[in-house]
C-alpha cells in the first residue's frame, strides 16, 4: 500500500498537465517547482550547514540574467547558458563566503543581504544587460527543445518539475552520505566539528557554492518561462525571503521539508492573492503571514514535523549500570616522547594564563594534569589544539610542529581532544556522532558526498559503541542520552580515528561514582590497546588509579611532575591544591 | 508542619517522557539535604520542578505550609527559594558587580546597593574583581559569585545543582565551608551532587534517587556507609587504591 503510493503519487504529479488545462493552476505549479528547487538549494546551506542566507535572490538573478543574456545576445542555447549562470553564481557566492565564514553566523546573514542589494543595484544600472529596462527573451526560439521555450504551459511544467527533482536528489544524496552528517555537525557545534578534524570552512564553502549554483539554475529556467526579466522580478528581496520561508515552513535540514513547504507556501500565496488580492492591497499577505506565524508557533519543526511519527517515549537510561568490564592488564609507557611541549606562553590582557609550560608526553602513557582552578590547564589544551594562539613556545607531535595550525589541522596531525562541557552533536544520532570522528585527512569532498564511511571505519565504530555500551542507543539522537552516556560518546568520537595523543578535559566531572569507575576502566583498556592520553581531572581517586604519571600545574606553570603518589605528597601540591 | 520544603508524590517530565515518578522529599529549616543518584535519575529535573521551570504533572510542592507547585520561577524566588544551576549561571560579559545587582532583580526596595557592599565584604575575592567581566573569574570564583548573588535575596532555601562540578579539592572545601556558614545563619540547602562522598559527609540528611523514585533516605553518614548504596552508587573504591599494577615509573621529564 505504502509502496504503491510511493510510485503513484509522483506518477500523478508528472501526469497533471495531461488532464488539467487550468492555466492558473499550471502556472502556480511551475512556481511551486522552481521556487521549491531554489528552497531546496537554500536548504543545503541554511538547513544543513546552518548558514542563514537572506540573499539567494542574487544567485537566482545571476542565473536568470546569464541564461537570458547569452541567449538574446549570442544565441547560446540555455543548455549551456544555464550552466554558465550556475558557475557565475557559485563564484559570486564563494567571493562572499570566503571572507565571511570566518565570522559567526549573523555576520554571514548580513553579508548575504548586502550582496543581494549590491547585485540588484548593479544590474539596475548596467547598460549591457539592459539596466532598468531589463531583457526580453527572443520569441523566435520558441517550441524548440534546445531552447527550452514553449507556447504551452505543459513543457514548462515538466522542466520545472525536473529541476525540483534534481535539487531534491542532490540534497538527498548529500543527506544520505558523509557530507550531510558533517554539515549538520558544523551547524550544531562548529568548534567540536573542527576538533574532530572536519574542515568546517571548506564544507561551508562547498554547501554555499552548490547552493548558489542550483539556485542559479532555477533562475535561468524562470527567465525562460516568464520571457522578460528585470532586476525587479528576478532579484527582488521577496525571492530571497520566499525560499527561506519555504524551507522553514517545510522543515529545514531535511530532504522532504522543502518538498512539502513549496506547494504549501506557493499555492497559499498564489490563491490568497487571487481571492483576496481584490479585497484591498495586502489582505492576501495578512492571511499568508498569519498561517506562517501559527505554523511556526505550533510546529517549529515545520510540516515535516506534522507528518513525522511522534517520538516514542524514551526509557530513562541509567548509565553506569552496564556489565562489569574486566580490568585491563597494566601497561607501561615507552621511552619515546610523542608530544613535546616547550615554553608555551599565553596571556589574556594583563592575565598570564600560561607562563612557560614544558611537558613531554611519552607514547603509551596516561598523563594526569591536575591543579587549582585557573591554573591554565584548559588554556594549555586550547593553545595545543589551535583554538587559542599562544604568544610563544613550541609544541611538536612526533617532531611535527602543532602551534599555529587550525584545529582541524591539529586533528589531522594526530591530536584528539574532548571539551570540559560535553560537545556531542545533540540532534545527530549516536551512530552519526561517532562517524563524525572518522579520519578526515585526505578525505575528498566527492568521497564525502557520494560515499559512506569505509567498511573498516564502520566496523571500528560498531566495536567502540559496543565497548562503551552505547550500541543499543545508536539510532537515538545524542541529545537524548544521559549526561554520563554523552561523556562516553564524546570519548568514543575522539578515539575512533586512533589519534597519536588524546587530550581529555575532565572526563569524570559530573559523572556518578559508578560511571567514573567505568570511565577509568575504559581509559585503561584503550591505553592497553596503545592510545596515549593527557587527562585534566579533579577527581584525584580517578587520577591515582588511572594515570602513570601526574603533572601538577599552578599559576600557569608545571610545578612538579612524577609518579602519582609522589606528586600527591608533594608539599607544594598539598598547599596549593588541597589547601593544607 | 515543621518542614520548610515538603515534596509529596511529585511527577514531572519533558513532553511524553516522565522523569520523576512519585518523589517524596523534605527539607527542614536550616538543614543541608543532599541528593545523589546515577546520571539521568532525575535529580536536576527535581530541582527544576521545585523552582517552577517545569510544571508537575501530579503531586505537590509545599513551601512553609503554602503550595508552590506550578508557580512561575520569579514567584518562587520571591517566596525565598533560590536556584543555582548546574553549569555556570553567571553572565560572562557583565562585571562581577553587575552580576550581583542583577541577582537582586526581584527585590523592590532601595537597599540593594548597601547589601551588595555587605556581600562583597564577605567575599574579598569578589570585591577585588568587582569591575572585571565575570568571564575572567576562575571556576571557584564563579561559584562564589553565584552564592554571593543568592545571599542578596535572603533566601530560606537554596537549591544547588552540582556546586562542586569541575572544582579543585581546596575550592570544594571552600564551597562546603560557605554552605555550613550560611546554614548557621538559618538558610537551608538542597544539594544535588555527583561528587557523592564529599556531599554526603557534609549532609545532615540524604536521599538516593533512581529512575525517578527515592530508593534510600537517611542521615548523611548512614547513607555514606550503607553497604548497598556503597556498592551500587558510590563505586567499589571506598579507599583509594594504588595505580593499576603499579606500572614502572617513566624517567622524570626533560
Amino acid at each position: 500500500m505504502r509502496r504503491a503510493a510511493a510510485w503513484l503519487l509522483p506518477a500523478a504529479v508528472v501526469a497533471v498537465p495531461l488532464w488539467v488545462r487550468d492555466s492558473f493552476f499550471l502556472n502556480a505549479m511551475i512556481h511551486v517547482f522552481l521556487f521549491g528547487a531554489a528552497a531546496q538549494a537554500w536548504n543545503l546551506l541554511g538547513g544543513y550547514a546552518g548558514q542563514i542566507s537572506f540573499g539567494h535572490a542574487a544567485f537566482f538573478g545571476i542565473g536568470a540574467y546569464a541564461t537570458a543574456w547569452l541567449l538574446s545576445h549570442h544565441g547560446l542555447s540555455p543548455w549551456a547558458g544555464l550552466w554558465v549562470g550556475a558557475a557565475l553564481a557559485a563564484c559570486a557566492s564563494l567571493l562572499v563566503g570566503y571572507p565571511t565564514f570566518r565570522l559567526r553566523r549573523h555576520f554571514f546573514a548580513l553579508a548575504t543581504l548586502a550582496l543581494a542589494e549590491i547585485v540588484r543595484i548593479s544590474f539596475l544600472n548596467w547598460e549591457v544587460v539592459g539596466a532598468a529596462t531589463g531583457l526580453y527573451l527572443p520569441l523566435g526560439y520558441r517550441n524548440r527543445f534546445e531552447f527550452l521555450m514553449w507556447d504551452a504551459k505543459a513543457p514548462y511544467y515538466w522542466t520545472a518539475l525536473t529541476a525540483f527533482a534534481l535539487a531534491t536528489g542532490v540534497v538527498w544524496v548529500v543527506d544520505r552520505h558523509r557530507a550531510g552528517r558533517y554539515l549538520r555537525a558544523v551547524e550544531q557545534d562548529e568548534d567540536a566539528a573542527e576538533m574532530l578534524g572536519i574542515p568546517t570552512r571548506r564544507y561551508k564553502l562547498y554547501a554555499m557554492g552548490l547552493s548558489a549554483a542550483l539556485t542559479a539554475l532555477c533562475g535561468g529556467l524562470y527567465a525562460l518561462y516568464v520571457l522578460y526579466i528585470d532586476p525587479y522580478n528576478v532579484m527582488a528581496s521577496r525571492i530571497s525571503l520566499l525560499v527561506v520561508v519555504i524551507a522553514l515552513i517545510g522543515g529545514r535540514g531535511t530532504v522532504w521539508g522543502p518538498v512539502l513547504g513549496a506547494p504549501f507556501v506557493v499555492l497559499l500565496n498564489e490563491y490568497t492573492r487571487a481571492w483576496l488580492g481584490g479585497a484591498g492591497s495586502g489582505a492576501d499577505f495578512i492571511l499568508f503571514g498569519l498561517v506562517v506565524v501559527l505554523l511556526s508557533l505550533y510546529q517549529p519543526r515545520g510540516l515535516v514535523g506534522l507528518l513525522a511519527k511522534p517520538a516514542r517515549p524514551v526509557p530513562v537510561a541509567v548509565a553506569g549500570a552496564g556489565a562489569e568490564a574486566p580490568e585491563p592488564p597494566p601497561t607501561a609507557p615507552r621511552e619515546e616522547v610523542v608530544l613535546e611541549i616547550r615554553d608555551v606562553r599565553k596571556s589574556f590582557g594583563g592575565v598570564q594564563a600560561v607562563r612557560g609550560v614544558d611537558l613531554s608526553v611519552r607514547r603509551g602513557e596516561i598523563l594526569g594534569l591536575v591543579g587549582p582552578n585557573g591554573a591554565g590547564k584548559s588554556t594549555l589544551f586550547d593553545c595545543l589544539t589551535g583554538f587559542v594562539r599562544p604568544d610563544a613556545g613550541s609544541a611538536r607531535l612526533r617532531g611535527r610542529p602543532l602551534l599555529g595550525l587550525a584545529p582541524h589541522r591539529v586533528a589531522w596531525a594526530g591530536l584528539g581532544r574532548t571539551f570540559q562541557a560535553i560537545r556531542v552533536f545533540p540532534e545527530l544520532s549516536v551512530w552519526d556522532n561517532v562517524l563524525c570522528g572518522a579520519e578526515h585527512r585526505g578525505e575528498s569532498l566527492w568521497e564525502a558526498t557520494a560515499g559512506e564511511a569505509p567498511r573498516a571505519v564502520q566496523d571500528r565504530a560498531t566495536a567502540l559503541l559496543r565497548f562503551f555500551g552505547l550500541w543499543e542507543a545508536r539510532d537515538r539522537p545524542a541529545g537524548e542520552l544521559s549526561y554520563g552516556q554523552q561523556k562516553l560518546l564524546s570519548l568514543a568520537m575522539v578515539v575512533l580515528r586512533e589519534p597519536e595523543v588524546v587530550l581529555l578535559d575532565e572526563p569524570a566531572a559530573g559523572v556518578n561514582p559508578v560511571l567514573v569507575e567505568e570511565m577509568g576502566r575504559h581509559l585503561r583498556a584503550l591505553n592497553a590497546a596503545g592510545l596515549t592520553f593527557v587527562v585534566i581531572e579533579h577527581n584525584m581517586e580517578f587520577v591515582m588509579r588511572t594515570c602513570h604519571r601526574v603533572a601538577f600545574m599552578a599559576e600557569g606553570q608545571v610545578v612538579t611532575a612524577g609518579r602519582p603518589e609522589e606528586v600527591q605528597r608533594d608539599p607544594r601540591v598539598l598547599e596549593l591544591y588541597y589547601g593544607r | 508542619m515543621t518542614e520548610l520544603l515538603d515534596v509529596r508524590d511529585l511527577h514531572a517530565g519533558y513532553d511524553r517522557r516522565e522523569v520523576l515518578r512519585g518523589v517524596d522529599v523534605s527539607v527542614g529549616p536550616a538543614e543541608v539535604v543532599v541528593m545523589i543518584g546515577p546520571n539521568g535519575a532525575g535529580k536536576s529535573t527535581l530541582l527544576r520542578t521545585v523552582f517552577g521551570f517545569l510544571r508537575p504533572t501530579r503531586g505537590q510542592v509545599v513551601l512553609a505550609g503554602e503550595p508552590i507547585g506550578g508557580l512561575e520561577p520569579p514567584e518562587v524566588l520571591r517566596r525565598g527559594v533560590c536556584y543555582v544551576m548546574q553549569g555556570y549561571s553567571v553572565l560572562p560579559n557583565l562585571s562581577v558587580y553587575d552580576n550581583l545587582l542583577l541577582g537582586a532583580y526581584v527585590r523592590r526596595d532601595r537597599r540593594v546597593r548597601e547589601d551588595v557592599e555587605r556581600v562583597l565584604d564577605r567575599f574579598p575575592v569578589l570585591r577585588e574583581r568587582r569591575r572585571h567581566p565575570a568571564r575572567v573569574l576562575s571556576g571557584g570564583e564563579r561559584r562564589m559569585l553565584e552564592l554571593a548573588r543568592v545571599l542578596l535575596l535572603f533566601p530560606k532555601l537554596v537549591l544547588l545543582d552540582e556546586p562542586t562540578l569541575g572544582l579543585a579539592p581546596s575550592v570544594v572545601d571552600q564551597v562546603y565551608g560557605m554552605v555550613h556558614e550560611l546554614r548557621a545563619q538559618g538558610i537551608a540547602f538542597f544539594v544535588v551532587e555527583q561528587n557523592a562522598r564529599t556531599a554526603l559527609r557534609n549532609a545532615d540528611r540524604a536521599y538516593v534517587l533512581e529512575q525517578g523514585r527515592v530508593r534510600f533516605e537517611g542521615r548523611g553518614e548512614e547513607i555514606l556507609h550503607h553497604p548497598e548504596v556503597q556498592r551500587a552508587y558510590l563505586g567499589a573504591a571506598a579507599s583509594p587504591p594504588a595505580a593499576p599494577g603499579a606500572p614502572p615509573p617513566p624517567p622524570p621529564p626533560g
